[in-house]
């Protein structure tokens, strides 16, 4: 069995603290059951990242697998996915988060559902979510396979979506087409960019599904992590009311493929 | 012609008769208004199976209007075949009961063991449900009482039971359930849902009830009640379902584990009073208590998310279903039924031997 997979993992910096993190992600990568094809590390053009990728002892699976590839245009997390995307060749892509692992299945399992769901353009896992000390907090985008979630026991749609929008895209596995005519990441949404991109792929008649196995796991909260710069670094927090209004514009922009660079101004919450 | 020239004509025909299939076996099922019952699936299937071997065999129903009513749901829960198949009603008085007639009674229906003593043919119990054969007996009465000396049931365990129970006077065979193609392994991914079927709904209730208050995190795990569906959506259930449920203290044989099986889905079960001849430690999560089975499904459904669930289940799910199949059940369908017959004509053969012996005496 052959996959016709992708993993891109986007990369900015790698600090002392966090190349375990990083060596367990790859590590995540090796042990698939079924190898994924490609594995992108993107990171900015210029940056030290590569010589320091290339002196992890990485096994022959990876070595084989593994490119890296230089980003020179912007290097937040949602430019370097659309601009990975662009290269990639295989029918499917994931994103792997370097502080996040996948489960062994997570490949054999997209293989097998893509066999049995032929329509369906995004896989998600069920995302075992835990925090730095690597306890269990709680699932994500598990809620499909509850009664009336949805329209249909384990699908996602928009509806579902304008009510409950906690669903995680890191670790699922994605069609390169589907992405790209729908109009990939918008980076400008800030932390609600995960749920402006399903909404708009569902929007978009795109069918999502939720595979029913753990396939990835995120460490939520880790210091420095997009997520904990919101919260705690001075000059990126967002409160309340800019969080609201992001949500907001998530839920307004995701009929429009392009990102239109909406910026927060307290007149427009 | 005297008396006994005519009986020795008559025992000579019924033979006849009997070797010719020239007679008729007449099921009594009760009306289930609408229910579906393993128990009387399985009468349908011995029905079906035994017209197709060429006997005349009947489905006997109480009143005219099952025709119009409990009919239409057996075509929808076991399809047109069965609903098609020869019915009788005892309401509209048109049936004759001969001497070479069979009747089956299910084992609840002591009422009608009584009130057919007097009728020519050959009474058998058909016993499904060991723990209903008390029921309706009056106390002290068996069902020798009624001049019933044959029983067919389903399990060994079964035939022990009544061999114990009446002091071996009851010729019981054995005839296994047969699970059908119906029931197969899906062509997609099983789904985290959980089939479950109790024969007390309380039971369902508690389990679930149960779960969800343990495990929380595992609340987006339906539960499916397995009740009242037809066949169709019977099977399809099962089929997607990842993992199955089973409650029944007295089940006489378990059809529904097998079904499971069959699905290749594993079941957590309440070991039953009477032990299942097809239950081992291999093929199921057998547990004596329901007060375990939540723990054990939240156990199951963890390995199952991440595809750590054991394959030795499965493989062992397979070897224990495989030896239930319809062309088994034929076969012994065809067997037992066939004895009954010899067994029949052999009555019949020692009764005219009697009577040439004295017709050579005078």
């Amino acid at each position: 069995m052959e996959s016709n997979l992708t993993v891109i993992m986007p990369l900015n910096s790698l600090s002392d603290d966090n190349k375990n993190y990083f060596a367990n992600a790859i590590e995540s990568v090796s042990t698939q059951k079924v190898l994924p094809k490609k594995l992108f590390i993107v990171i900015p053009k210029g940056s030290d990242l590569k010589t320091l990728i290339e002196s992890f002892d990485f096994n022959d699976d990876i070595k084989t697998i593994l490119t890296i590839i230089e980003n020179d245009g912007e290097t937040d997390f949602c430019s370097q996915i659309n601009f990975a995307v662009e290269k990639v060749e295989t029918e499917w892509f994931s994103i792997l988060e370097f502080d996040d692992v996948y489960s062994n299945i997570w490949v054999d399992n997209v293989i097998k559902y893509a066999n049995s769901y032929s329509d369906v353009d995004i896989f998600l896992p069920i995302v075992l979510d835990v925090n730095t000390e690597n306890q269990f907090i709680h699932f994500s985008n598990e809620p499909v396979w509850a009664k009336d979630f949805s329209e249909k026991l384990g699908f996602l749609d928009n509806d579902a979506l304008l009510n409950f929008p906690n669903f995680q895209v890191s670790g699922a596995a994605i069609r390169t087409e589907a992405f790209k005519t729908s109009g990939g990441l918008k980076g400008s949404v800030k932390m609600f960019f995960n749920y402006e991109f399903l909404l708009r792929a569902t929007y978009y008649d795109k069918k999502i599904m939720t595979i029913p196995k753990i396939g990835y796991k995120k460490v939520n909260m880790r210091e420095d992590s997009l997520f904990w710069r919101y919260k705690n670094t001075e000059g990126e927090i967002i409160d309340p009311v800019e969080s609201r209004f992001w949500y907001n514009t998530a839920r307004k922009e995701c009929y429009f493929k392009t990102d239109r660079g909406i910026k927060y101004e307290t007149e427009n919450v | 012609m005297d008396n006994t020239e005519e009986i020795v004509k008559s025992l000579k025909e019924n033979v006849s008769k009997m070797e010719n299939k020239d007679f008729s076996m007449y099921f009594f099922v009760m009306d289930t208004q609408g229910t579906p019952v393993a128990s009387i699936s399985n009468i349908y299937e011995h029905v079906k199976v035994l017209n197709e071997l060429g006997y005349k065999a009947f489905v006997l129903h109480e009143k005219n209007d099952y025709v119009q009513k409990q009919l239409a749901f057996i075509t929808n829960w076991l399809g047109g075949e069965y609903s098609e198949l020869p019915h009788a009603s005892i309401e509209d008085q048109s049936i004759k009961i001969n001497a070479t007639d069979f009747i089956f009674i299910p084992e609840l229906f002591a009422n009608i063991m009584e009130q057919t003593v007097k009728l020519p043919g050959k009474r058998v119990v058909l016993c499904q449900s060991y723990d209903y054969i008390t029921e309706t007996l009056q106390p002290g009465k068996g069902w020798y009482d009624y001049n019933i000396k044959d029983c067919i049931t389903t399990t060994e365990n079964q035939k022990e039971y009544i061999d114990n129970l009446f002091n071996n006077r009851i010729n019981t065979r054995v005839i296994p359930v047969s699970v059908d193609d119906t029931f197969k392994k899906p062509s997609k991914p099983k789904k985290p849902i959980i089939s479950i079927l109790t024969r007390d709904q309380r039971d369902t209730v508690k389990i679930f009830k149960t779960f969800y208050i343990k495990y929380p995190h595992l609340k987006w795990i339906s539960f499916r009640d397995m009740r009242g569906m037809t066949k169709d959506v019977f099977s399809k259930a099962l089929e997607e379902s990842c993992v199955s449920v089973w409650v029944d203290d007295i089940a006489g044989f378990g059809t529904f584990p097998l079904e499971s099986m069959k699905c290749g889905t594993p079941v957590i079960g309440k070991i039953p009073n009477m032990v299942n001849g097809w239950m081992n430690d291999k093929n199921g999560m057998w547990v004596d208590s329901i007060n375990v089975i939540p723990d054990l499904l939240s156990q199951f459904i963890q390995a199952w998310l991440e595809d750590n669930d054991p394959s030795e289940i499965y493989d062992s799910m397979d070897l224990t279903v495989n030896q239930y199949t319809t062309d088994i059940q034929r076969q012994k369908i065809s067997e037992v039924y066939s004895e009954l017959v010899t067994d029949r004509i052999n009555e019949f053969n020692t009764t005219l031997e009697k009577y040439n012996k004295e017709e050579n005496i005078q």
